[in-house]
């Protein structure tokens, strides 16, 4: 496709045609993994927290042991 | 601040008035690993001779104990559960003494090595093979901190309990 000699709308914004794609394919094909210690200062026992406070929403009774520790490999 | 957390605040102070500092051990350890998943799981290494001192405080503070034995104990109270492994080999008593110290929301404390942490953690799936969480815990440790791990060690822990080729499988 072709853009019209008035608004080569990729030549003003800095993207060529195989940046395009980078970007496509940046949003749409590949998992999104947020960078830690953007949003938490780096914490992970503070987004641990902030997880449990919503899976002790939605799991307001935990499974709690209820037999004791298994096997007889004790080597460390 | 959650139940959760004011529970192991609570295990610190009751560890620094019996005179120990354990290392955390368990899920929660690989979380400080970061590799954040939801865990209620305390679970702690303390050195062996403090073990008669940590039972007797932790039944002070209300806990129940459901199991104990040399090498490790159980405790619940109520919802929360508290488990203990007791450093009493030289390979334990090692990784609790290179254990690193770290401030978090619920209080200094001390947290086993990523190494040693997959060596416990191959233990738990070694004495319960039903505890597929434990492999799924040492890949994703694996993977996240393939370039800082010392696969020597690594390695010995899986030579220690022969499983050589579970590391291979887990690493491919």
């Amino acid at each position: 496709m072709h853009s019209s000699g008035n608004t080569p709308a990729s030549t003003q914004s800095g993207l060529d045609r195989a940046n395009a794609d980078a970007v496509l394919v940046r949003e749409a094909g590949l998992p999104f993994r947020r960078e830690r210690g953007k949003a938490s200062g780096g914490d992970p026992f503070i987004e641990w927290l902030s997880l449990m406070e919503v899976v002790q929403m939605l799991c307001t009774v935990w499974p709690v042991r209820d037999k004791p520790i298994q096997g007889n490999q004790w080597r460390i | 601040m959650s139940n959760l957390a004011e529970q192991i605040r609570e295990a610190l102070r009751m560890f620094a008035r019996s005179g120990t500092a354990p290392a955390l051990i368990g899920g929660l350890a690989v979380v400080a690993h970061q590799v954040v998943r939801a865990t209620q799981d305390v679970d702690f290494l303390v050195e062996v001779e403090a073990a008669d001192r940590v039972h007797a405080a932790l039944l002070g503070l209300g806990y129940r104990c459901l199991y104990r034995s040399e090498d490790a104990a159980n405790y619940v109270r109520e919802t929360e559960g508290l488990d203990l492994l007791y450093a009493r080999r030289p390979l334990a008593r090692r990784l609790l003494a290179q254990a690193s110290e770290r401030e978090t929301p619920m209080g200094r404390m001390r947290i086993i090595s990523v190494e040693g942490l997959i060596g416990f953690k191959l233990q738990g799936f070694v004495n319960d093979a039903t505890r597929t969480r434990d492999l799924d815990d040492i890949r994703a440790l694996l993977k996240i901190h393939r370039d800082s791990l010392d696969m020597n060690e690594v390695r010995e822990y899986f030579a220690l309990f022969n499983k050589p080729e579970l590391l291979d499988a887990l690493l491919g």
